[in-house]
C-alpha cells in the first residue's frame, strides 16, 4: 500500500513535472542563428519593426535583415523578385484585396495552414482568434491561411472644428448633408483662405475614398447576380455626390491631389473637412495645434438608406512562396504580429488588428490622453465592425477596376462626362475585366 | 598606313562594344519573347504570336501615349536645342566668377527626378504654389499647371526644359572650348564679326555637338518618365500617359507582363528609329 | 547687360534649388506653408534625423563606390572605342552603345535581376557598378565623339608614322587635345550614374542601396517627411554641383589650339 502510494506519488510529481515542460514545449530558439530576409514597404509598422528587430534576434536567435522602400518602388522590386521565383526574400507586406488572388494564383504566397496548426511550429499565446474576424478572411485565399493582419486602417472623415465654429455650421450628421454644409462654409467669410473640401483626386487613389459615398447612399459595386452595379441610381448619386464636392468645393488641381496634398491642408489648419486616411493620423498631430482642433469619425451614414459601409482593411505580412526558410519565417510573423508588439505600435499610429490589445489596457490609457485619439480609436473599432473592403466589381483585376472607377470619377468632376454616362460607361469598361 | 596599325586602333572599340552587347541582348531578347505571349501575373502563359502589337495597333491609349510622347519629345528638344546653344554660347563668354557663375547655371540638371517632382508639386500647386502666388500678386493670370488637362503637357515640357537646357549647355560649352582658334583668327581678318561669325562660323563647327546633345536629349525625352509618375501619374484622364508610364502601369500596376513587353519593344523601336535619323546626321556633319 | 542677363539667369536657374537647401534648414511642417517663409530661424534637425535616424550615410557612401566605379570604367571602356569608333568612321557601333538608352529601364530589371542571381552577384556593389557603366559608356562615347571627330587626321597619323601604338597615340597625344569633350564627358556620367535609382532599386542589396532610392522612403502615406526629403536632396544634389565645380577649370579655350598649329 505504502509502495502504492510513493508510486502514485512519484507519478503524480512526473505528471505535475512534465505540464508546465509541455507548456513549454514551444522552442523559439528552434532556428537559432538563422538569418531571413525582409521586404516592407514604407510604412509606420516597417519603420518600428526595423527599429525593434534587435528583440526578436534576443528572443529567438534569428537575425533580421529588414529593407524599407516607398510603396511604388516596393512593388516594382517586389514583383521583380517574385517573378523570378528567387529565395531572396522570405517575408513581405502584402494588401491581400488589391492582390491576393492574383498573388495566390501565383504560388506567391506560403500557405501558413499546417504552420498555424502544429503546436511545435506555433506559440501557445499566438491566440489566433484574438484578430478580428473579417481581418482574418482577408488573409485567408481559398482556404490557406496566407498571412497575418497587421494593421487596420480606412478612409475617417476629418473636419476642422475650430473653422466649423467659426462659421457656425453644424458638424454634418448624414452624408446628405455634406453639400449643404460645404455651401455654407463657402459662403463664410470668416474662414479666410480655408479650402471647404479636399479629397483625392489622382485617378489611381479616388477608388479608396469615393467607396463609402456610393455604399452609404445605397448603391454597390457588384449587382446579385454579380455584374457590375455602378449604372444604378443610389451608385451613380454617390459617385456624384463625390465628384461635385471636389469640383464645387474643392481646391484647384483636385485632379492631382492625394494624400500628399490634403493632408499638408489639414495639418496646416486650411481645409474645412475632408475623407482621408486613418493612417495620417500621427502624420496630423505632428502639426501643432490641430490635435486640439481636429474632429475625427466614420463619414456620416446615408440620411435615406441608413447604411454606413465605410471601406476598410488591413496591411498583412506574409511568407513567400519560394523562400527556403518558412519556419523561421512564421516565428518572425508571430511575433510581430504579437500582443505585446501591436500595443507598443499603437503609439505610433498603427491601429491594431487583435481584440484584445484594442481593449487592452495600454491602448487604453493611450487614448485616455487626449480626446481626440479616442475619436481615432473609436472611428477604427466602428469600421472594422461595420467595413468591407470592396471597391470594386468580383474580378481579378482589382487595380485596373478601381483605376476605371477613379477615371469615371475624375470625368465628372472635370466636366468631361455627366455622372451617368460616366458611371455607366465604367460598367461596360468594368464588364471586359470579369 | 599598315593594316596592322588600322586592326590595333579598332581593336579599342571593341570591349565597349561587347561589354553593352553582352548586357542587353538577354534582355530584349526576353522582352521579346514576352511580347509573344499572353502572360498576366497569376495566369496560365499563352503564345499568342504577334496579338499583342496588334492590341497596341487598337489600342486608343497607345495612340494617346504616342501623340502625348511626340508632343513632349518635339517641343523639348527644339525648345532645348535652342536655348541650349545660346546659354552654352553665353557661359563661353563668362570672365569673372567664372566657375562660380558656370557651375550654378548648370545645376537644375544635377538634381535627381524624385527632387524635381516634389519641388514640382510644392511649388506649382494652383492652389498653395508658390508660383501662382507670385502671379498673382503682379496680376497675371494663374494656371492649373500639373492639374489641368490641356496644359500638363506644356507644363511638363516646361519643367523638363528648365531642368535640362543647362545639360545641352554643357555640352556646347565643350565643344565650343574645342573649336580650332585659327579659323576665328582667319574670320577676323576676313572682317567676319558677330552675329555672322555666329551664324557662319560658330553654329557650323558646332554641328556634330550639338547632334550629340540632341541624341541623348531624344532617348530620354521619348522615354519621359520620372517627373510625371511622381506628379501626376499619367493624369488628370489619361492626358500625361505617354508611352512609358503606359507600359509601366502595365507591368507594375495591372501586372499585363505581356503587353507591357509589347509597349516596350515599341517604344524602343520608336526610340531606336529617332537614332537611326541622328545617326545618318553625324555621317553628313562629320566628315 | 550681359551682366544683368547672366543675373537672371543665375536666379532663374538656381532659385529652386536655393528653395530645396533652404526648405532642408526649416522644419517639416513648416516647408509646405502657405504663403511661404523667406526669412526664418534655421535650424539642422532634418539633417540630424538624415544622419541620425536612417542609413543614409552609408548609403551616400554606396553611392560614391558604384559611381565612382561606374564612371571610371565607363571611361576605360567608352574613351579608346569613341577615338576607335571615330578614327574608321563607323556609325553601328555607337548606335550599338546606345541601346541600353533606348528600352524603358523596366524592361531591364527581371532579365538582370536572373543574371546576377545566376552568377550570385544580387545585392553587391559589383552588380551596380557594371549595370550602372551601361549608362556611362554611352553618355561618354557620344559626347567625344564630336571632339574626336573634329580633330585632325594628321595628328593621328603622323604619330602612327613615328611608331607609337595606338595606346600611347590615345595617351599621349589625343586625349590632351580634347580635354573639353572629356571634363564634360566625365561631369555627365557622374551625374547620371548617380541620379540613376531604377537599377538599384532590383539589383541593390541592404548593404549596397544608393542615397537616391533611399530619398524615396520620405514619401509615402502616414509618413510624408518633407524636412528629411529635402535634406537627403541636398546631400545628394552636393558632389555633383562640387565636381562640376573642380573640374571644370578645365574648360578653357585654347588646350586644343596648341596641339593642332602645324
Amino acid at each position: 500500500m505504502r509502495a502504492n502510494l510513493k508510486c502514485l506519488a512519484v507519478a503524480m510529481a512526473m505528471v505535475c513535472c512534465a505540464i508546465p515542460t509541455m507548456a513549454q514545449s514551444f522552442n523559439w530558439k528552434k532556428h537559432d542563428g538563422q538569418t531571413i530576409n525582409l521586404l516592407l514597404n514604407n510604412h509606420p509598422w516597417s519603420q518600428a519593426i526595423k527599429e525593434m528587430s534587435g528583440e526578436f534576434t534576443n528572443k529567438t536567435g534569428i537575425k533580421l535583415r529588414v529593407e524599407i522602400f516607398n510603396e511604388e518602388q516596393y512593388r516594382a522590386r517586389l514583383n521583380t523578385v517574385l517573378q523570378a521565383k528567387s529565395s531572396d526574400v522570405d517575408v513581405y507586406m502584402s494588401l491581400k484585396f488589391r492582390e491576393g488572388t492574383m498573388y495566390s494564383k501565383a504560388g506567391w504566397y506560403a500557405d501558413l495552414t499546417p504552420l498555424l496548426n502544429n503546436p511545435a511550429s506555433t506559440s501557445p499565446d499566438f491566440r489566433y482568434t484574438d484578430f478580428g474576424e473579417g481581418l482574418r478572411n482577408a488573409e485567408t485565399i481559398n482556404g490557406k491561411l496566407v498571412g497575418l493582419p497587421i494593421n487596420l486602417e480606412g478612409p475617417l472623415f476629418y473636419w476642422n472644428k475650430d473653422i466649423f465654429s467659426r462659421c457656425n455650421v453644424a458638424e454634418p450628421m448624414f452624408l446628405e448633408d455634406l453639400p449643404d454644409t460645404a455651401a455654407k462654409l463657402k459662403a463664410c467669410q470668416a474662414k479666410g483662405d480655408a479650402t471647404v473640401w479636399a479629397a483625392r483626386g489622382i485617378r489611381g487613389a479616388i477608388a479608396y475614398a469615393v467607396s463609402a459615398f456610393i455604399y452609404n447612399s445605397g448603391g454597390d459595386f457588384a449587382s446579385p447576380n454579380g455584374k457590375p452595379n455602378l449604372c444604378a441610381p443610389n451608385s451613380i448619386k454617390g459617385a456624384e455626390m463625390y465628384a461635385n464636392l471636389l469640383r464645387d468645393y474643392g481646391p484647384p488641381g483636385a485632379a492631382n491631389h492625394t494624400f500628399t496634398q490634403v493632408i499638408e491642408m489639414l495639418g496646416q489648419g486650411k481645409l474645412a473637412m475632408t475623407h482621408e486616411s486613418s493612417n495620417e493620423f500621427s502624420n496630423i498631430m505632428k502639426f501643432t495645434g490641430r490635435e486640439k482642433d481636429i474632429g475625427i469619425k466614420v463619414l456620416p451614414k446615408g440620411k435615406a438608406t441608413g447604411i454606413s459601409k465605410p471601406i476598410v482593411f488591413g496591411w498583412g505580412v506574409s511568407v513567400s512562396g519560394y523562400s527556403t526558410k518558412k519556419e523561421p519565417a512564421w516565428y518572425f510573423l508571430q511575433w510581430a504580429t504579437s500582443a505585446d508588439m501591436q500595443s507598443r505600435l499603437v503609439r505610433r499610429g498603427v491601429a491594431p488588428p487583435r481584440s484584445s490589445v484594442f481593449n487592452g489596457p495600454d491602448f487604453k490609457s493611450w487614448t485616455g490622453e487626449l480626446p481626440i485619439r479616442q475619436a481615432w480609436a473609436n472611428s477604427l473599432i466602428e469600421i472594422s465592425k461595420t467595413g468591407t473592403a470592396i471597391s470594386y466589381p468580383p474580378t481579378e483585376r482589382v487595380v485596373e477596376a478601381r483605376e476605371m472607377l477613379g477615371g469615371a470619377v475624375q470625368k465628372i468632376f472635370l466636366g468631361q462626362a455627366n455622372a451617368k454616362d460616366a458611371m455607366c460607361q465604367l460598367d461596360a469598361d468594368l464588364a471586359k475585366l470579369q | 598606313m599598315s593594316a596592322q596599325r588600322a586592326a590595333s586602333l579598332q581593336a579599342l572599340m571593341w570591349p565597349a562594344v561587347l561589354f553593352v552587347f553582352l548586357m542587353v541582348v538577354f534582355p530584349f531578347g526576353f522582352a521579346f519573347w514576352l511580347s509573344l505571349h499572353d502572360y498576366k501575373i497569376g495566369q496560365a502563359i499563352r503564345f499568342t504570336g504577334l496579338e499583342n502589337f496588334l492590341l497596341i495597333w487598337r489600342d486608343e491609349l497607345f495612340w494617346n501615349g504616342f501623340r502625348l510622347t511626340l508632343q513632349l519629345y518635339g517641343l523639348s528638344l527644339v525648345l532645348q536645342l535652342v536655348l541650349g546653344v545660346a546659354l552654352g554660347l553665353l557661359l563661353n563668354r563668362i570672365q569673372r566668377m567664372r566657375s562660380l557663375v558656370r557651375t550654378l547655371m548648370v545645376s537644375p540638371f544635377m538634381l535627381p527626378p524624385v527632387v524635381i517632382g516634389m519641388m514640382a508639386i510644392v511649388i506649382l500647386d494652383p492652389g498653395m504654389g508658390v508660383v501662382n502666388h507670385l502671379l498673382k500678386s503682379v496680376h497675371l493670370p494663374t494656371s492649373l499647371f500639373l492639374a489641368s488637362t490641356e496644359g500638363v503637357i506644356y507644363t511638363i515640357v516646361f519643367i523638363d526644359t528648365w531642368q535640362w537646357t543647362p545639360f545641352v549647355a554643357l555640352i556646347v560649352l565643350g565643344g565650343l572650348q574645342a573649336l580650332p582658334q585659327r579659323i576665328y583668327e582667319a574670320a577676323a581678318i576676313d572682317g567676319a564679326r558677330g552675329w555672322r561669325e555666329l551664324v557662319y562660323i560658330t553654329l557650323p563647327m558646332l554641328g556634330p555637338t550639338i547632334l550629340t546633345a540632341a541624341v541623348l536629349r531624344s532617348v530620354d525625352l521619348l522615354r519621359f518618365f520620372d517627373v510625371i509618375y511622381i506628379t501626376t501619374q499619367g493624369g488628370p484622364g489619361y492626358a500625361s500617359t505617354t508611352l512609358n508610364i503606359y507600359a509601366y502601369k502595365k507591368a507594375f500596376d495591372f501586372a499585363d507582363v505581356g503587353y507591357a513587353s509589347a509597349l516596350m519593344i515599341t517604344l524602343s523601336t520608336i526610340v531606336f528609329a529617332a537614332v537611326l535619323v541622328f545617326s545618318q546626321f553625324r555621317k553628313k556633319l562629320s566628315w | 547687360m550681359m551682366g544683368l542677363q547672366v543675373a537672371v539667369l543665375c536666379v532663374v536657374l538656381f532659385a529652386p534649388i536655393a528653395w530645396m537647401i533652404m526648405a532642408s534648414l526649416k522644419p517639416s511642417t513648416e516647408i509646405t506653408r502657405f504663403p511661404p517663409e523667406l526669412f526664418f530661424s534655421p535650424t539642422l534637425e532634418n539633417y540630424r534625423q538624415l544622419f541620425g535616424r536612417t542609413d543614409f550615410l552609408e548609403n551616400t557612401l554606396n553611392s560614391f563606390y558604384v559611381t565612382l566605379g561606374s564612371t571610371a570604367l565607363g571611361l576605360l571602356l567608352a574613351v579608346p572605342a569613341a577615338y576607335a569608333i571615330s578614327w574608321h568612321r563607323l556609325v553601328w557601333p555607337a548606335t550599338l552603345t546606345l541601346f541600353a538608352r533606348m528600352a524603358p529601364g523596366t524592361l531591364f530589371l527581371l532579365p538582370w535581376f536572373l543574371m546576377f542571381s545566376q552568377v550570385g552577384l544580387s545585392g553587391t556593389h559589383a552588380a551596380l557598378i557594371i549595370t550602372h557603366t551601361v549608362i556611362t559608356v554611352p553618355i561618354i562615347l557620344w559626347t567625344l565623339l564630336p571632339h574626336f571627330d573634329g580633330l585632325p587626321r594628321e595628328l593621328t597619323e603622323s604619330a602612327q608614322i613615328d611608331g607609337c601604338g595606338a595606346w600611347r597615340i590615345l595617351f599621349w597625344i589625343v586625349l590632351p587635345v580634347v580635354m573639353p569633350g572629356l571634363v564634360v564627358a566625365t561631369i555627365l556620367a557622374f551625374i547620371f550614374s548617380w541620379n540613376y535609382f531604377l537599377f538599384a532599386l532590383a539589383l541593390s542589396g541592404i548593404s549596397s542601396k544608393t542615397a537616391i532610392v533611399a530619398s524615396f522612403n520620405f514619401i509615402g502615406e502616414g509618413v510624408t517627411n518633407w524636412g528629411a526629403l529635402m535634406a537627403a536632396a541636398t546631400v545628394i544634389a552636393l558632389p555633383p554641383i562640387l565636381l562640376t565645380l573642380l573640374i571644370q577649370r578645365k574648360l578653357v579655350a585654347g588646350l586644343a589650339a596648341g596641339a593642332v598649329k602645324g
